[in-house]
């Protein structure tokens, strides 16, 4: 096993210990604990086996493994940055609603 | 002369303390019912308002323009307002022009009335903000909006009551001129553009502000669809 094999297990170890303290708070659901899990066993998997992504890349045509896995994490990374701005932009509105409401409550108790 | 007591000015300030007083004084010689939203202030713009006879109303966090002249207009359309005219606080729009601006709604001709520096030649406009920034703003709103005014980004603006309860602003930004025009096409609204003289003091607001505006606009057509 190389030395950066060792590295991306730990780190997928550490990550999953967090995953799990998260789904004990009871801050993500139990399909979402689940969800993490499989998807880091997957990693796992390919860190351990890097030829599964050859044999994978293969099947949809695409050279190596390698390639493989870096355009599927660029369009997870895409996919999810879209989603945090949706919800930023979301945030931003619900924000804008509270501070106008306090504005105009406070102007109402101003005038009793 | 009185504006009637129907109407009511919005004014959104975000540090304004150079101007503010004089804008105030100049409006309250035409009516009392005037609201300023103070977005935030890092300055003594809340201090000099609270001192005047208007109302005040603060943001607790800075929401931009389009936030602020949300808030004013929900705060005048339970006053009883039945015309909202949008004004700035930096002193170059001229109080004479209210009355012009309210007349159309008044008559009934028009729900919107958009103030404009290119109708005749009232404004001294920079040539580089004139062609660099507002023609080609003029023409996106054109083509984003399908609205064709002779000017752009200009927040003097009256709008009848009915015409303020349809245009919900929900561009807390700058963006939220185009966001009116866009309303005002899609709520079928008629509008009028009538000639105002803007007196430069300062230069506003520049290309890059332009640019955040577009960014806005794209980026809220595509999370809405």
């Amino acid at each position: 096993m190389i030395v950066i094999q060792i590295l991306i297990i730990l780190f997928i170890v550490f990550a999953i210990t967090k995953v799990g303290l998260r789904y004990k708070d009871k801050i993500i659901s139990l399909q979402e604990f689940i969800l993490w899990l499989i998807f880091w066993l997957i990693v796992c998997l390919v860190v351990i086996f890097p030829d599964i992504t050859s044999y994978a890349a293969n099947l949809v045509g695409v050279g190596r493994g390698v390639d493989l896995v870096i355009y599927l994490a660029l369009l997870l990374l895409f996919y999810l940055v879209f989603r945090i701005l949706v919800r930023l932009d979301k945030q931003e509105k619900e924000i804008t609603k509270i501070v106008r409401k306090i504005a105009l409550d406070d102007d109402k108790k101003n005038n009793l | 002369m009185h504006l009637p007591n129907s109407v009511w000015i919005i004014i959104p300030a975000y540090n304004e303390q150079e101007n503010i007083k004089q804008v105030l004084k100049a409006l309250l010689e035409v009516t009392a019912n005037i609201v300023v939203v103070n977005d935030c202030s890092k300055d003594m713009t809340k201090k000099y308002v609270r001192a005047m006879p208007v109302t005040l109303l603060n943001h607790l966090v800075n929401r931009g323009q389009g936030a602020a002249l949300q808030t004013g207009t929900e705060f005048a359309l339970k006053k009883g307002a039945e015309i909202i005219v949008h004004f700035d606080a930096d002193g170059q729009m001229q109080v004479k022009d209210i009355f012009k601006i309210i007349k159309p709604i008044e008559n009934q001709q028009a729900e919107i009335v958009f103030g404009s520096r290119f109708l005749n030649q009232d404004s001294k406009i920079p040539w580089t903000k004139k062609y660099l920034i507002l023609k080609p703003a003029i023409i996106f709103n054109w083509i984003f909006t399908g609205v064709k005014l002779s000017d752009a980004h200009n927040g003097f603006r009256a709008l009848s009551k009915k015409a303020s309860q349809k245009i919900k602003i929900t561009q807390d930004g700058m963006a939220h001129a185009t966001e009116i025009l866009e309303q005002t096409r899609i709520k079928n609204l008629k509008y009028q553009e009538i000639a105002v003289e803007i007196i430069y003091n300062q230069y506003g607001q520049g290309l890059r502000s332009g640019f955040k505006i577009i960014k806005d606009l794209v980026f809220a057509r595509f999370i809405k669809r």
